[in-house]
């Protein structure tokens, strides 16, 4: 339960994390907050040969509006992300969701960055991002390229960052005015990652479907958004009966995996349910207003 | 810092209002840096892999867990620990709530539950009890006692803001 023997760099520049990165040519890993890395190096699940740490690169961290979207730095510490007053006020669901990422004590330290670019599939941040159409901005050996929610997760603890590449800041686009939204989860113990999360953002008016954007955690080797079960709600609307159906095929259109937490034929029918909680509160019960 | 190194590092830090330094290979976690380097044993190692939160201590003012830190990303932080709560000779008023609720049976969970209730408390001043449950489920305690760890974070946010000083 001690990690295995490792070079430790704290590189005081993007520049200087990605050289050193090419240097180890794989053999690396970038330590953020430390949240999921350091138990699976105390499991030793694994062994680099070197921890490049971000945490003494300056400017990685901040939350900014700017153009319509908010602006967070990797290495935002998820609680810090949490407790702004412009993610609470432009992009609510990702404050609801960080309720839901871990404990206190590990928000505390864990970062916005990391637990996306850690890609695991039930973990509640990569599904808020799909959810709100969000997007990565990587920095590699050619400079910056950004990258669509959609194209970034490709499967347990994968993503299609460049092994080279760095996540250094998120975009996501402010909330719509008068958005619904919601979480939902269940967790053996709140806090821990989830057997199945779901995140629900509707715009709507007088029961028609502007946009809908379901997705989940906890449901395949990486978070999904649920499209079939979007296009039902633009098709038609938010009334009881088109939200059931929206579950019923969102539990059909994941492909869950059985492991020691839950079985597959369990996860498909927490998605059902849960999706449809999810939607009914979007739906109603949670308008907010953005001003 | 620089340069790569499995060797030994130099860590400086404030530990409960003092400057501590030690060295230490890059992969020692915090929780070991401080009980073996350190000897300050009041923060226990239980699960070490950042579910049992017993090793919870503060980090620049906010919780988080030790086991699950290096001590080398502690380096010019922060630190508060258990041994600091007390201030000359008198408990903390989290500490009173603890003895006098029965928050406590053996005592291993107890550093990580003290320190989790603090800064719970400086983030929600005011939590209804469920938030409290929420929030203490961040540690685990095997002897069933989350009842009286309850009703004592519960009368410290009624009773008092001192709770909240450290």
């Amino acid at each position: 339960m001690k990690p295995p023997r490792f070079s430790y760099h704290a590189p005081d520049s993007v520049g200087a994390a990605i050289a050193l990165l090419a240097r180890y040519a794989g053999e690396a890993r970038l330590l953020s907050g430390g949240q999921s890395l350091v138990p699976m190096l105390n499991f030793r699940l694994l062994a680099p040969a070197a921890l490049i740490d971000l945490a003494r690169i300056p400017d990685l961290a901040y939350v900014r509006e700017e153009n319509g979207s908010v602006a967070i730095g990797a290495m935002t510490r998820q609680r810090h992300v949490e407790h702004s007053e412009i993610v609470a006020n432009r992009l609510p669901l990702l404050r609801e969701a960080l309720g839901w990422v871990g404990h206190l004590p590990t928000r505390s330290r864990g970062t916005i960055g990391g637990s996306l670019a850690h890609a695991d599939p039930s973990a509640e941040l990569p599904m808020t991002l799909l959810a709100l159409d969000g997007s990565v901005v990587a920095a590699g050996p050619g400079g910056l390229r950004t990258i669509a929610a959609t194209a970034l997760f490709d499967s347990m603890f994968t993503t299609h960052l460049a092994p080279d590449e760095i996540l250094v800041e998120v975009r996501i686009p402010v909330m719509a005015p008068h958005s619904g939204f919601a979480i939902e989860e269940y967790a053996r113990r709140k806090g821990d990652f989830a057997i199945v999360g779901v995140a629900a953002l509707l715009q709507h008016q007088g029961g028609r479907c502007l946009r809908a954007r379901v997705a989940a955690c906890g449901v395949g080797s990486a978070a999904v958004r649920l499209t079939a079960a979007e296009q039902m709600l633009e098709r038609n609307g938010l009334g009881l009966e088109a939200i059931n159906a929206a579950a019923a095929s969102a539990a059909a259109e994941i492909d869950p995996l059985t492991d020691p937490n839950a079985s597959a034929d369990y996860r498909r029918h927490l998605t059902a349910v849960l999706v449809g909680r999810a939607l009914r509160r979007a739906a109603g019960l949670s308008v907010v207003a953005i001003h | 810092m620089n340069e790569a190194t499995s060797e030994a590092v130099e860590i400086s830090l404030i530990v409960n209002g003092r400057p501590r330094s030690g060295r230490c290979e890059p992969r020692k976690l915090l929780v070991d840096f401080l009980r073996e380097d350190l000897v300050l044993t009041g923060t226990h190692a239980g699960c070490e892999h950042g579910i049992c939160g017993a090793c919870t201590i503060l980090i620049d003012g906010e919780a988080a867990r030790s086991c699950i830190t290096l001590a080398v990303q502690a380096n010019g932080a922060e630190l508060f620990t258990i041994e600091g709560l007390a201030q000359d000779g008198a408990l903390h008023p989290m500490q009173q709530a603890f003895a006098k609720f029965h928050g406590l049976q053996c005592g291993f969970c107890t550093p990580g539950m003290l320190i989790t209730a603090i800064d719970f408390l400086r983030v929600n001043p005011a939590p209804t009890e469920e938030e409290v449950r929420d929030a203490m489920s961040a540690v685990l305690c095997r002897c069933t006692g989350y009842q009286g760890i309850v009703a004592a974070v519960m009368a410290v946010a009624h009773g008092s803001t001192a709770a909240t000083a450290a």
